[in-house]
């Protein structure tokens, strides 16, 4: 008999489980988490106190609907459970909002390298209600792409037009259901599990701010489907709170990647600086309608590659957590005081 | 198109999907991920062990202690490798413990997929009983290796990690182990 043979035999070996077993294991199993979930909310009885009774949970807690909401990461697509109380101001005053817009400044390294190869300007707008669009602009004010990510149509949808190019991506039924799960609630207690501090109060803009930081590495498994193009490892985040409205003036993260198409096979760090955050209460819906032109074709495989693609894709696989819209043309000048 | 639409990691995307739910309280989620894993670790446990019941028994712990760590869970690697290595280390106490003799693995619980067809099932069901007997007769780290690599699809670098060894080590003992295999099973087609 062969390796091989014997190989294969060995992944052909299979215990078949007696039904008493396999029903009194689950029972027990399901049993416990069910006991667990009680201890847990013995410990912590009200998730609402414990927010609220915590000035650094409270803005933690804005914080994250509010970089969810930048990372398309907070339900987008309507299914927010306005319903709980759990937000109490904080979540009322996100509540209201139905569009926001947000400039930021990208800085594109080569992992160990001090002076970035790229820098960008990106303005986006986020709606619950329609998804997420951004545009990223070179510092000479070209556009480099203008993404979409549209809950409703279920699609992600890139337009290049330095290549005339675009592209759509099916937001799969697991996407969707990524996007169905996260909700207020559930990212609030992401953020709590992982390790956060307080950075302290500081002034932006004349507002009395308070910081947070975390450093999240299990971070949105919506990454894992477009690894091989943008292979995220981590993200650390900056956040600051106005302390009077409770709503997000100021974001920074820290994207660090692997070695992947889209990174000219570079391992990077990728560093977004938000900034000049607009709360509205009505959405523009025309904003969130993708405008393809006609001479422009469909992006595929062959056009990825490096050496043609060059960074024309940089920035947009990341769209299921970057994706922007510019308004208005600015020159940006960020400015934390 | 850039990507396939068939091309999407699913199956690990799943599993992280079942994980965030799992930690977030999700009995279904619990429960899908016991369907998926139990008969895999059941079957690791007892080609480690020699002992169905045993097996059972600790595959049972280990997803008693799985639901209880919802909130502490920390997964770095896939679902299935963190599993196998809970129920690899549960299977290690217990060798150690007990100082089981190897006996053979039980040949009622040994089989193929069925799907092969039932000719081929039987005569595939024969093979896989002395397999059974002659894994029984690899000292155990090398089983270990083996299983850990043949059946969960665990790079020699992970299983390195799991078993605290170089990775030569490791290699060397699924050589061993496969060499050993072969050399039972041949004299055992030439009786």
């Amino acid at each position: 008999m062969k390796q091989e043979e014997i190989e294969t035999l060995v992944k052909q070996l299979n215990v078949r489980l007696t039904a008493e077993m396999y029903d009194r294991t689950l029972t027990d199993t399901l049993e416990a988490q069910q006991i667990q979930k009680k201890k847990s909310a013995a410990r912590r009885p009200n998730l609402w106190r414990f927010i609220m009774e915590s000035k650094i949970t409270r803005y933690s807690a804005a914080a994250v609907v509010a970089l969810a909401m930048a990372l398309i990461l907070l339900d987008p697509f309507g299914t927010s459970d306005s319903g709980h109380i759990v937000w109490a101001q904080v979540a009322q005053n996100m509540d209201k909002v139905q569009m926001f817009v947000h400039k930021e400044l990208r800085f594109y390294y080569e992992l160990g390298k001090d002076e970035p190869f790229l820098k960008t300007n990106v303005i986006k707008h986020a709606c619950p209600k329609y998804g997420v669009v951004e545009e990223q602009y070179t510092t000479e004010g070209d556009l480099m792409h203008r993404a979409y990510v549209l809950g409703e149509a279920r699609q992600i949808v890139a337009v290049v037009p330095k290549i005339k190019k675009y592209f759509k991506v099916p937001m799969t039924d697991t996407m969707a259901q990524l996007t169905d799960l996260l909700t207020p609630r559930g990212l609030v207690e992401h953020f709590m599990a992982i390790k956060h501090k307080d950075l302290g109060a500081s002034q932006i803009d004349g507002h009395k701010v308070e910081g947070f930081e975390a450093i999240d590495t299990e971070l949105w498994p919506i990454h894992d489907a477009f690894n091989f193009l943008f292979p995220v490892k981590q993200i650390s985040w900056r956040f600051w709170i106005d302390v009077e409205s409770s709503l997000p003036v100021r974001a920074e993260y820290e994207i660090i990647t692997d070695r992947g198409l889209f990174t000219e096979m570079k391992k990077l760090k990728i560093v977004c600086k938000a900034y000049a955050f607009e709360y509205h209460q009505e959405a523009q819906e025309e904003l969130f309608d993708p405008n393809i032109p006609d001479d422009y074709t469909e992006l595929n495989l062959t056009d990825l590659m490096p050496v043609k693609a060059g960074l024309v894709g940089l920035g947009i696989v990341p769209a299921g957590f970057i994706i922007w819209k510019r308004r208005r043309r600015k020159k940006s000048t960020e400015s934390r005081k | 198109m850039i990507v396939p639409k068939s091309g999407w990691p699913d199956v690990e995307m799943e599993d992280k999907l079942l994980i965030w739910r799992f930690k977030r309280g999700s009995g279904d989620a619990l429960r899908r991920i016991y369907e998926k894993y139990v008969v895999y670790l059941v079957t690791l446990s007892t080609a480690l062990l020699n002992d169905v019941s045993t097996a059972e028994d600790i595959v049972h712990d280990v997803f008693v202690s799985f639901a209880q760590s919802a909130g502490q869970l920390r997964l770095e690697g896939s679902l299935k490798a963190y599993l196998a290595i809970y129920v690899v280390n549960r299977v290690r106490d217990t060798v150690r413990t007990r100082r089981r003799q190897p006996s053979s693995l039980d040949e009622a619980y040994s089989t193929c997929s069925t799907a092969r067809g039932p000719e081929l099932s039987a005569v595939c069901s024969e093979e896989l009983q002395q397999l059974s007997k002659a894994m029984a007769q690899l000292p155990y780290e090398q089983k270990e290796v083996v299983m850990l690599h043949l059946h969960g699809g665990m790079m020699f670098k992970q299983i390195a990690k799991a078993q605290n060894v170089s990775i030569n080590t490791v290699q060397s003992r699924y050589r061993y182990a496969l060499e050993k295999l072969r050399s039972s099973l041949n004299s055992e087609m030439r009786k």
